[in-house]
């Protein structure tokens, strides 16, 4: 039973991926509003992922300091403001994900990517089987979820890190900041006016971070500016994995709840 | 029920075995098609980068057609503008100048009703007769006293240099007037300038060489302009020519010119014969007698004839030549048109051409 809903799982991890990279060779082309209603798919899943997890540590938190049948867990269980908060984040978290996905062209990036979600399952199985004698049965899968994302997405940022300290990046050591901002925003093009404005955002962003580590860092180690700029990158590679790393928990927890909502159909059938 | 289980288990070993078969497939192709494919990309509605003077637009396609069809109109106009100012300066020059030929024509009149001239004209047709002299004498002098050299050709080549220059100025007004619209018409699309040494920038389309190359072609046109000036302009023609339009307008007043030249031959013989009865009685010099009386007698003749015919005969002759002056003038006229007007299409096409290429630019890149 567990080898057949890992394996499913697995299909939901490939599935996802392959939806990101045909969205990431087609973006580009996409009209408004399939850009729009894909995107709508992106936020929708890293909202669940998120939803479930602040669901997870207020259940948790209410637990540790409320007695069982207090009125306050009703209360205090989170609602319409914990919702909003999450949508909000979700759809920025989106907008990133969206944004670097479109600047990640190479296979080791999408190669790493499937191997990370395909891991997901896997991992989180294999470490709910090793908290079978500690952690409580309720919060065992989000716990092992967490924890296998968690040790994913160290890893696939490490590896984002790497790379972009390999990378090539263009020389603005001779170009005004405006100059730099203008030249990584040209490069960019997309039909949908909406998904070109992200991506010029995205690369005015990057313009900035890039001429301020290459234009205020005569000594490497010792500038304050090359260490921000550092951070920025360590930041910007952090939400991309989380990002990333949310959707595909959204859409197990997606596949979950849906196998929950039919078993439990099933086992009414029975009873009737 | 041993049954049941042992099917249950098989049919979830098969399935499991298909789904991860499947899988692996599926896997298989992702990794192959994302080795193979590259991400799809939208050209259209690119922006181009345009260059005026020190400043740099990005400009989309739509408004890229605009400033191409907008500078083509825009010069086209200019041109016709030119047209209209370089006709107003020929007509101009050419009044002033054919008013003082015209102040001329007693000159001319003067010389033409005088003894010497007279007699000039007398020996220029005998040496015509045996082939020493050209038989166009009269024309040619109308040329000296009508067409002055120094005043008349330099008067051309002034009107020559002016138009030219004026012609120049115009286009350099008309050239950074066109820039200054481009640049207040498109100056929200102002954008920093591209980083020399980074590849994979938007070409630009650099208005200032375009300025540039127009330039030229204007100066070129100038210096072609220097060839091709009339041969009308030329004082030894224009006085020829004169002379010819005035015989062929007035055949009446030419062969009243021409009868009254005969009149005069006969009378100066009669004459002549008259005076040499005079010295009949002086014996052994009457031959010398003979020939002065006569001679003056000629003389004498031939200016009361002159002053007879110039009486009856100068007001035409100075209208007819009023008249060939008009012809003249009207022949001149025309052909610095023709030529002015042949040197602006001539850079207006080659104009309208240097656009077009240059605004080709960015579908060559």
């Amino acid at each position: 039973m567990q080898i057949n809903a890992l394996l499913r799982q697995m299909f939901i991890m490939l599935i996802v991926t392959t939806g990101l990279w045909l969205w990431q060779m087609l973006a580009r082309v996409l009209p408004n509003a399939g850009l729009i209603a894909s995107l709508v798919v992106f936020v929708g899943l890293i909202a669940v992922g998120l939803w479930y997890r602040v669901k997870t540590r207020r259940r948790v938190w209410l637990n540790a300091y409320f007695l069982p049948g207090s009125p306050l867990h009703r209360l205090l269980q989170g609602g319409l403001w914990m919702g909003l908060v999450q949508g909000v984040t979700a759809v920025v978290l989106g907008l990133v994900l969206a944004a670097a996905l479109l600047r990640s062209h190479s296979l080791w990036v999408w190669v790493s990517f499937l191997l990370a979600a395909l891991l997901l399952p896997m991992l989180a199985l294999g470490i709910s089987k090793r908290l079978e004698t500690h952690a409580p049965t309720i919060y065992r899968d989000a716990l092992s979820l967490r924890l296998s994302a968690l040790f994913l997405g160290v890893l696939l940022w490490g590896g984002l890190i790497y790379q972009s300290y390999h990378a090539s990046y263009p020389d603005f050591r001779g170009a005004s900041l405006d100059q730099a901002i203008w030249y990584m925003m040209s490069t960019q093009q997309a039909r949908s006016e909406f998904l070109l404005g992200v991506l010029e955002l995205s690369s005015a962003a990057e313009a900035i971070r890039l001429w301020f580590a290459q234009r205020l860092l005569p000594a490497p180690i010792t500038s304050l500016w090359q260490g921000l700029a550092w951070c920025l990158v360590l930041a910007q590679e952090a939400l991309f994995v989380w990002s990333y790393l949310l959707l595909c928990s959204g859409a197990l927890r997606l596949q979950a709840l849906r196998r929950t909502t039919s078993s439990h159909n099933t086992g009414d059938d029975d009873a009737t | 029920m041993q049954r049941d289980t042992e099917h249950f288990t098989r049919h979830f070993v098969l399935e499991n075995s298909l789904l991860g078969l499947g899988l692996l497939v599926a896997i298989a192709v992702l990794l192959w098609q994302i080795n193979v494919q590259t991400p799809r990309l939208w050209e259209e509605g690119k922006a181009q980068t345009v260059q005026v003077e020190t400043q740099y637009y990005s400009l989309s396609s739509t408004q890229l057609s605009w400033l191409k069809t907008f500078t083509a109109e825009y010069f086209s106009a200019a041109e016709l503008v030119n047209r209209e100012q370089v006709h107003t300066q020929i007509s101009v020059h050419l009044d002033s100048s054919f008013a003082r030929v015209e102040e001329r024509l007693p000159v001319f009149a003067d010389w033409y009703y005088s003894l010497r001239g007279e007699y000039s004209r007398l020996a220029m047709a005998a040496l015509s007769t045996t082939s020493l002299a050209d038989g166009d004498y009269v024309a040619r002098r109308a040329a000296q006293l009508l067409f002055p050299e120094q005043i008349w050709e330099s008067g051309l080549r002034a009107l020559e240099v002016s138009s030219n220059e004026s012609l120049l100025s115009s286009h350099q007004s008309t050239r950074r007037e066109w820039l200054k619209q481009v640049q207040g018409r498109f100056n929200a699309q102002r954008v920093p300038a591209p980083i020399d040494h980074l590849q994979g920038q938007l070409p630009v389309l650099n208005l200032n060489a375009l300025n540039q190359q127009l330039s030229a072609l204007e100066e070129i046109s100038a210096l072609d302009n220097r060839i091709a000036l009339s041969s009308l302009g030329a004082a030894g023609l224009a006085g020829p020519a004169l002379w010819r339009a005035v015989a062929a307008r007035n055949a009446l007043a030419s062969s009243r010119v021409l009868a009254s030249t005969g009149a005069r031959g006969s009378a100066r013989i009669a004459s002549a014969a008259g005076g040499t009865v005079i010295c009949a009685p002086g014996g052994p010099l009457a031959i010398a007698c003979a020939a002065g009386a006569g001679i003056a007698t000629w003389l004498a003749t031939d200016w009361l004839l002159l002053q007879v015919d110039e009486a009856i005969n100068r007001d035409d002759l100075i209208e007819t030549m009023s008249t060939g002056l008009l012809d003249l003038r009207k022949g001149l006229e025309q052909e610095l048109l023709t030529a002015y007007d042949a040197r602006l299409a001539a850079l207006q096409s080659a104009s309208q051409e240097q656009i077009l290429e240059g605004f080709e630019l960015k579908n060559r890149e």
